[in-house]
């Protein structure tokens, strides 16, 4: 049996008639949204890789600085010739103190670990926006970030150069003791093995070329000794300038610091850094000059049964 | 010198105490004197010897001492190029827009 078809009524063609305009017009809307949506998500994926490197970056380098900063320097300031001593009465002791160098660890340490804290807020991240805001602060504080590592870097790189000081001190002074001892020959011990060369150069003439070149080196050092000296006043008062200044910005945790004050400080201390480098290329200078007379001293020396 | 009312005996009783006084300071002062100077001859004589026992380092001493001492200059100026490194690093990435 064949049921009867009814004609639909107005009403239920109409309903139908709306349904598809509806459906015409939400498709494009929804595929336009989830387009969208599928972008910021991209952009969102690439900001945080983006930051994630840099912050990774600024770690690597901390930590790499850090590592050098916790192995010390052996200065050992003990027996050495009495005119290597002292300066003008002052000891001529020059060391990085534990003080300057606990501070600088200390300042290292804490931005490593803010670094990670903040990685730690890139990863938990799922809005472009909260995404593109840690990314200003990541901007705004590459100088500060940068000033932790030149001043732990710089720190260390005093320290290398107080330990090659000492060394040096000490080399001089076993090279004054063989030149007092070639000296000798001249004063009636010529009989004694030491004082045959050789290649038979006179003993008196050595003695006198090295102790020449060895006073070289010890005017060189004293010089070397003062600048020292003012080094490792300088970066103590930048590393506890420093210490003042992250405190200060944005207390100390790595916020947003774009228009803080102590920006503009940072600025300050970096050159003030910059000319702690001039200082250091000078000294190192000096040190590799001096290090050469005593290397020449040594070669005189060598040629005398010791 | 003395009143003309103290006692003889008491004049001499006194003069006594003051001679032995001055005795027994004078044999304080040479004591302290001679151990004064003894303690400065002997600080002298272990100043001189051990001026004359400073051994001199031979030959092979200095060599390592002056391997030791390039070491130590080598490392400085690798610590201070990357001190210099840092504070010209321009390696940081704008990761802002």
């Amino acid at each position: 049996m064949e049921a009867a078809v009814k004609p639909m009524s107005v009403r239920r063609v109409l309903a139908a008639v709306l349904l598809s305009l509806l459906l015409a017009v939400y498709s494009p809307m929804a595929l336009t949204t989830s387009a969208q949506s599928a972008q910021d998500s991209r952009q969102l994926q690439q900001l945080k890789q983006k930051i994630t490197k840099e912050l990774d970056r600024r770690t690597a380098e901390l930590q790499a600085t850090l590592r050098k900063l916790n192995s010390d320097v052996r200065i050992d300031n003990i027996g050495l010739d009495a005119s290597l001593n002292s300066l003008n009465g002052r000891n001529l002791s020059v060391e990085v103190s534990p003080d300057t160098k606990k501070k600088a660890k200390e300042l290292a340490q804490k931005y490593i670990t803010q670094l990670g804290e903040l990685k730690q807020k890139v990863n938990d991240t799922d809005t472009l926006e909260e995404a593109q805001e840690i990314a200003k602060a990541v901007d705004s504080q590459s100088k500060l970030t940068q000033t932790v590592s030149v001043q732990a870097s710089m720190t260390k790189a005093v320290e290398s150069l107080t330990g090659a000081f000492d060394r040096m001190r000490s080399s001089a002074n076993q090279l004054q003791g063989q030149v007092t001892k070639v000296k000798s020959c001249a004063d009636g011990n010529s009989g004694a093995s030491y004082c045959s060369a050789a290649n038979g150069a006179d003993a008196k003439e050595s003695a006198a070329n090295a102790q020449a070149q060895l006073d070289n080196a010890k005017t060189i050092m004293t010089t070397i000794g003062s600048m020292l000296a003012s080094l490792v006043a300088i970066v103590l008062a930048l590393v506890m300038a420093v210490v003042g200044v992250t405190t200060s910005l944005a207390g100390g945790s790595l916020g947003d610091a774009s228009g803080t004050q102590g920006l503009g400080s940072l600025t300050g201390i970096l050159s003030s850094f910059t000319a702690l480098g001039s200082q250091l290329d000078l000294t190192g200078g000096l040190t590799s000059n001096a290090s050469g007379l005593l290397g020449g001293v040594t070669g005189i020396m060598s040629m005398f049964n010791l | 010198m003395y009143p003309a009312d103290v006692p003889t005996k008491r004049k001499n009783r006194m003069l006594l105490w003051i001679a032995v006084s001055f005795g027994v300071l004078a044999v304080v002062v040479v004591i302290v004197a001679t151990l004064a100077l003894g303690g400065v001859k002997q600080a002298a004589e272990q100043n001189d010897q051990t001026a004359e026992e400073a051994p001199v380092a031979t030959n092979d001493q200095v060599k390592q001492s002056m391997a030791v001492l390039d070491a130590a200059v080598k490392q400085a100026d690798t610590d201070r190029a990357a001190a210099k490194a840092a504070l010209n690093d321009d390696n940081a990435v704008k990761v802002s827009d």
